[in-house]
């Protein structure tokens, strides 16, 4: 693919912060067109990254470009095109919503009239003559997200954009992307709702303890972990001794959670895993089947290890 | 550092710091405390014996050394870091803007709020002292004109402690460290000259040598400000309360001018330095 198809670009980031090895040799390529989820676990180095690419946070080593060209050296030129949330923010106290929003369309020098209008598509149409300090959690990621939309930005950035959001603005929000997406908006966002990202995203990248784990479309994904979907029974008896008999009768992929036994098995397979049951006589009371989800791929790629942050130094 | 700079970003961001703070109910109280207090001087200076404007211009000086650091302090400690903390700046930073344009504006904002609330808090005495006795407006407005520079000392050093420091909470540990220097720097010159044998008796009626002369007015800008006030008014000698103070020849008003603009420039170069490189 050629150099100026990938409007993202980083190559071999770098960045530590004291004790803590944030990102790690991050290479990511993100391309035109593209609605790219960022995932990965909590202090996973996201919103560093994010940072960096935005040229917030300086790389200890590494190099970012945007439609081609080195943020470093003309950080002023590519942000032109760029709308940005952050994970969360609080604006100015003092400012009401419409003069917050009218001070960030200056900066970008677009024009005012975006401003009201946008407003009213975040649904603060009656609140944008009222103080920014008096809004809640909610309404502010509302105006932050309403200013990353000023002046249809080329790329969007957004870091975890329905945190915080009703299921109500959340789906506003999800359809807001697809929109400015068929628009030809890049949009790369960073979330913990793999079923969102698994709606939206044509991409996805990994994250763990700083480091790409993966970076695929969302099938190869979800695949890659040679994942089976998943058959979950409602067993009325004793839950272990069910799963004893499964993995007897061969399947490796086993699980059980009180009186829930669960298994990873092709569909063809199903009726076997009921047939064993029954020869055991076990009663299966219902059951039901899970497709393959990112959210089982996410689960595998970054283990079970409880444990958050990036990686400690000498630890 | 670039020359090439958008005064157009300059502008937005002044107006919008401006616009915040001028509005910041804390500047709000402190500039009506100020209103308040320049006028009961003023009609207390007015009713006594001593009349005329710089006898109570005098008094004001008692009122701005206190208070024009403060509202300086207040508006500039959190000016960065907090904002950084807030997450808005990575917002701003993320517009087509630079760091130095960000610095400069805020700069600038700020300035334009300490600049109203001083010309707020002297402007309406003023009126009242020069209507009585329209005796030297020129030397007034001067004096005006030095509390601003005053107070855009205690700006630029509060913004600089602003942009090295990570945390809000901090910064404001050293905004306060920073009032806390500007109260007692010229008692600490004192109290060097006393411990080194020098008799503070003796101050009152030879003045103070020469060193404790330049220290003060480069280390104190309090000091340094109360001096050059009496120089703006065409003054260099004064009794005050039989304390007679007497003001080198080689002391000037250009001199001590010089002596404000570096106070106010060299930290926005240390705030700039910082600024550009962190991590926001
Ligand atoms: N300013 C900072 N100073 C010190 N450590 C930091 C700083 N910012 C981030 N870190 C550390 O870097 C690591 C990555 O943090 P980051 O915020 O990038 O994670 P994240 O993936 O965005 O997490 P989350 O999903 O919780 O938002 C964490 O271990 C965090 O503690
Ligand atoms: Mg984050």
């Amino acid at each position: 693919m050629a150099e100026a198809e990938f409007i993202i670009r980083t190559e071999g980031l770098n960045k530590r912060f004291k004790t803590v090895q944030a990102v790690k040799d991050l290479s990511l390529n993100v391309r035109k067109g593209d609605i790219y989820g960022f995932l990965g676990p909590n202090g996973a180095g996201k919103t560093t990254t994010i940072k960096m690419i935005l040229d917030l946070i300086n790389p200890d080593s590494g190099d970012v470009y945007i439609k081609g060209i080195l943020t470093r050296e003309n950080g002023v030129g590519v942000r032109q095109g760029i709308g940005y949330m952050p994970e969360r923010t609080q604006f100015y106290r003092n400012l009401t919503a419409l003069q917050t929003m009218e001070f960030f369309a200056e900066l970008k020098g677009v024009d005012k009239a975006e401003c009201d209008e946008l407003l009213n598509k975040m649904g603060l149409e009656k609140w944008k003559d009222k103080k920014v300090g008096t809004f809640s959690k909610g309404m502010v990621q509302l105006m932050g997200i309403g200013q990353s939309l000023l002046g249809s930005p080329e790329l969007l950035i957004l870091d975890e954009p329905t945190s915080g959001l009703d299921p109500r603005w959340a789906r506003i929000l999800k359809d807001t992307m697809l929109e400015v997406n068929s628009n030809g908006t890049t949009v790369f966002f960073s979330s913990h709702l793999l079923s969102e990202v698994q709606e939206l995203c044509n991409r996805v990248a990994i994250l763990n303890k700083g480091q790409l784990i993966i970076e695929d479309t969302v099938e190869k994904v979800s695949e890659g972990q040679m994942q089976k979907p998943k058959l979950i029974l409602k067993i009325s008896g004793d839950a272990g001794a069910a799963a004893q008999v499964i993995r007897k009768g061969g399947f490796s992929d086993v699980d059980f959670h009180g009186n829930v036994v669960s298994v990873h098995c092709d569909s063809h397979e199903r009726t076997k895993v009921l047939n064993l049951l029954a020869q055991a006589n076990i009663v299966v009371d219902d059951f039901r089947t899970q497709e393959v989800s990112l959210e089982d791929a996410f689960m595998k790629y970054i283990g079970d290890e409880r444990s958050v942050g990036g990686e400690l130094n000498g630890d | 550092m670039g020359i090439d700079v958008n005064t157009r970003a300059i502008f937005t961001v002044a107006k919008k710091e401006f616009m915040d703070n001028v509005r910041n109910k804390w500047i709000l109280a402190l500039t009506i405390i100020f209103i308040i207090l320049t006028l009961v001087i003023s009609f207390a200076h007015g009713r006594g014996e001593l009349t005329g404007a710089e006898i109570t211009v005098l008094g004001l000086l008692s009122i701005s050394t206190l208070l024009v650091p403060i509202i300086a302090i207040m508006l500039g400690y959190a000016s960065i870091s907090g904002e950084a903390e807030t997450g808005s700046l990575s917002v701003v930073m993320a517009h087509p803007i630079r760091r130095v344009e960000v610095l400069l504006g805020k700069y600038i904002g700020l300035g334009a709020v300490l600049s109203t609330s001083i010309i707020l808090g002297f402007g309406i005495a003023g009126i009242l002292i020069m209507t009585g006795d329209a005796s030297d407006v020129a030397g007034y407005l001067v004096f005006i004109g030095l509390t601003i520079l005053l107070g855009l000392v205690y700006l630029s050093l509060s913004i600089c402690f602003s942009a090295i420091l990570k945390r809000r909470v901090t910064s404001l540990g050293a905004g306060i460290g920073l009032f806390f220097w500007a109260m007692i720097i010229g008692s600490v010159i004192m109290a060097i000259f006393w411990a080194t044998g020098g008799d503070l008796m003796d101050l009152g009626t030879t003045g103070m040598p020469d060193w404790m002369w330049s220290s003060m007015m480069i280390l104190s800008p309090s000091d340094m400000y109360q001096t050059a006030t009496m120089l703006g008014f065409g003054l260099r000698e004064l009794a005050v309360v039989g304390f007679e103070i007497s003001v080198p020849d080689y002391i000037t008003l250009g001199k001590l001018l010089v002596i404000f603009a570096t106070w106010i420039l060299a930290p926005f170069f240390v705030a700039y330095y910082f600024f550009k490189k962190r991590d926001i």
